[in-house]
């Protein structure tokens, strides 16, 4: 049976790849002899490094982006579609990984991807009228909170109790039905640009999951919710070959490596590491949220 | 000249650009997945191994549905709730003027104008006709013709405009 599922994985990565691949031989092929081993080098070492962190629950489109720019490898033109299209592989991969070797309840699994699913499609029309500054204001210092009584928790500090260890909730206990809701907000969110994996990480060790157990968590509800993006990007030519390959090729190390250093961390030090995960995912919101009002002011 | 005259909402954005799942080729595949997942997940949990191999088995099932069947819809149904907001509308009126040109309005304002060089496909579904356009059509409702009929509509395209190929609609969209 374990066979059965890893050749059904194995079909989903190949053909995802093949689609990917045929239409670079179709139509970049000149765009890959032409680039010389410093823009493949860049490509790599941002696949590598920003996917480890996505890995880690930073996030990758930001700091990609911000790379990207910084060493004017890729064009501003094409930066979405390379994002989208070379982070596809990596996320699926990141998604499945953890599911496979990471302990957590099914029930619980399937319920945060499918309320990630509800908050994502069913609200966007609701979520997009709320003023962001007030959400990344709200959000952000929620986020300091949840990295100081998580650390407190790790240290036994405070009345915060002791850290859970969890492998998920069931449909009978209070907390299944908290973080299901919580997840439905969390989904909805990233219809104005939050992402969801630091709110999510949050709720589940908060309720009492154990650190490794909000990995599959969060990667499998936002494995899920990447639309079709990719295709249509695919499909209109808008993404940079060598930098989507480095994505592609060097965002599958970057994951393997952070995967090796969180199942193979202690615990302890695996919430303090998200623990800095939560205060940089606050930092970037209510920096974005500053830097708008500048901008709103200068305007 | 013909005139075809609709309103755009939720119902009718759905019906045009979602496909009816079971006639898509892929649907096929996400089936081998959702049943795969699905004695997966039933075996793991009989044989009380660890919870991540039911996990997955799960997950794949959930995978197959909502590619397979819940996907299209729900896309379609958030790309027109978000354009919703982007017009500050809840329904809009479309209104396709064929003539020398074909001119779109949408709430009585012009919203294109399409020269018949433009025009790639003469495509026909069940329920209307699409005038394709680089990657985007123009499309007229069979029933909403307030100048001519559907009938004397696709008449007038074969005789008038020959040079633009005729063709069914795929049968997924075929609605």
């Amino acid at each position: 049976m374990v066979l059965a599922l890893q050749i059904i994985l194995a079909i989903c990565f190949v053909g995802i790849g093949a689609m990917l691949l045929v239409d670079i031989n179709k139509n970049h092929k000149g765009e890959l002899k032409e680039a010389g081993g410093k823009k493949w080098a860049q490509g790599m070492f941002v696949g590598i490094l920003c996917n480890f962190l996505d890995t880690l629950g930073c996030g990758s489109f930001a700091p990609s982006t911000f790379l990207y720019k910084a060493l004017k490898n890729v064009d501003d033109i094409n930066i979405p579609g390379t994002l989208n299209v070379g982070d596809t592989f990596p996320v699926i991969f990141e998604a499945l990984i953890f599911t496979t070797t990471v302990e957590c309840e099914p029930a619980f699994l399937v319920a945060m991807c499918v309320a990630a699913m509800i908050g994502a499609y069913a609200f966007a029309e609701i979520i997009t009228k709320w003023d962001v500054n007030k959400i990344r204001l709200w959000l952000g210092w929620a986020m300091v909170a949840c990295a100081i009584i998580m650390a407190c928790k790790n240290a036994g500090i405070g009345p915060f109790g002791v850290v859970g260890d969890l492998p998920g909730f069931t449909v009978g206990q209070w907390q299944f039905w908290v973080a299901v809701i919580l997840n439905v907000v969390w989904g909805a969110l990233m219809d104005v640009g939050f992402g969801l994996y630091a709110p999510c990480m949050a709720t589940c060790l908060l309720l009492g999951c154990s650190a490794g157990t909000c990995f599959p968590v969060f990667m499998g509800s936002c494995a899920l919710l990447m639309p079709a993006n990719s295709i249509v990007f695919i499909k209109k030519g808008r993404y940079d070959a060598v930098a989507t390959l480095g994505n592609f090729i060097g965002g599958c190390i970057g994951v393997f490596i952070a995967w090796k250093i969180i199942t193979s961390l202690p615990m302890m030090v695996l919430i303090y590491v998200v623990c800095v995960v939560l205060l940089w995912t606050a930092y970037s919101i209510l920096s974005a949220r500053s830097k708008a009002l500048k901008e709103a002011k200068a305007a | 000249m013909f005139e075809n005259q609709y309103v755009m909402d939720l119902k009718r954005y759905r019906r045009w650009t979602a496909p009816t799942f079971y006639k898509v080729k892929s649907f096929w595949g996400w089936v081998v997945v959702f049943i795969i997942g699905l004695v997966g997940a039933l075996f793991f949990h009989n044989e009380d191994t660890r919870l991540n191999w039911e996990s997955l088995g799960y997950m794949l099932m959930l995978v197959s549905v909502y590619r397979g069947v819940f996907f299209r819809y729900m896309l379609a149904g958030k790309q027109f709730k978000m354009m919703r907001v982007q017009f500050g509308l809840k329904q809009w009126n479309c209104k396709v003027i064929v003539g020398n040109t074909i001119r779109v309005y949408t709430d009585d304002n012009l919203s294109n104008e399409v020269f018949w060089k433009q025009v790639a496909k003469f495509v026909e579904a069940k329920s209307y006709f699409d005038l394709s356009v680089d990657n985007d059509f123009v499309r007229l409702d069979k029933n909403c013709f307030t100048k001519g009929t559907a009938e004397e509509f696709k008449a007038w395209m074969l005789a008038e405009h020959p040079e633009i190929p005729y063709a069914e609609e795929l049968p997924e969209f075929d609605k």
